[in-house]
């Protein structure tokens, strides 16, 4: 096998790396993830409400969880949009 | 989970931290590991010329918004996985009341088993401590046997155990007059 890696040679651009750019490919991705990042959160609202009732630590969870979700779910977003614009 | 009438709280056992820790500094190290790899990518293509003349670089391949929105969602994967594991690890325990032992097994968001040893049906308590870690960090199992319908409990990685196991002989000498 000729393993031919010599500089000349352009390795590199055997990637072909343009369907990373393709918007409906990671929109696609982002609606599953605001789907699981929604249904995520409401099991978590149900379980810690009914299971853990007048308790702090309950609180924290579902506050902690929705600022999480939403700020990483924000910035998904954000980046999408600046990569496809 | 309902208390009858009279019943009053003594005591809520949760599994030792040790795992749920353990877990969490694993999803912290996943969550910096794509920094990680990216740093000794950069570092490899330092130290291999033939990388950089061919103008191999990861922003030049992957653009830098996509670097950040692939991120975000694997952190977002990471979080999951975190919640979904603490909700377990704490959902899932033990309550000793002036009347019986409750046992709340949570397996997961979608099955939760709750059942329950009166002190006059439990007949023995069992402590097993096995392991390095397990001595090093004071926890370990603990069963009790009983003539009730659920013939068994057992609750792993329970926090000092013996003083557990004492506590709730005590209790059940208390409540039944039973030594």
């Amino acid at each position: 096998m000729d393993l031919n890696l010599s500089p000349d040679l352009p390795f590199v651009s055997s990637y072909n790396l343009d369907f990373l750019l393709t918007g409906e490919l990671w929109w696609f991705v982002l609606w599953l993830y605001i789907f699981l990042g929604v249904l995520f959160g409401l099991v978590v609202l149900y379980h810690w409400l009914r299971y853990e009732t007048n308790s702090v630590i309950s609180s924290v969870v579902i506050v902690t969880n929705a600022i999480v979700i939403l700020t990483l779910l924000g910035g998904a977003s954000i980046n999408l949009n600046v990569l496809l614009s | 989970m309902k208390l009858e009438a009279g019943e009053k709280i003594e005591h809520i056992i949760r599994k030792h931290p040790f795992y749920i820790i353990v877990e969490t500094i694993i999803i912290i190290f996943l969550a910096l590991s794509p920094q990680i790899l990216i740093s000794l990518f950069k570092l490899l293509i330092n130290f291999v010329p033939m990388m950089a003349d061919a103008g191999l670089s990861l922003s030049n391949q992957v653009p830098l918004g996509l670097q950040a929105f692939l991120y975000s969602l694997w952190l977002l994967t990471l979080w999951f996985i975190l919640v979904y594991r603490f909700t377990d690890y704490y959902l899932d325990k033990w309550v000793v009341t002036n009347k019986r032992v409750i046992d709340v097994e949570q397996r997961g968001f979608f099955a939760r088993e709750t059942s329950s040893a009166r002190y006059h049906k439990i007949q023995d308590i069992t402590v097993t401590i096995s392991g390095f870690l397990p001595t090093l960090f004071n926890f370990g199992t603990i069963q009790i046997q009983t003539a009730a319908e659920v013939l068994e409990f057992i609750f792993p990685d329970a926090p000092d155990p013996i003083r557990l196991k004492e506590y709730i002989m005590k209790i059940k000498v208390r409540e039944t007059g039973d030594h």
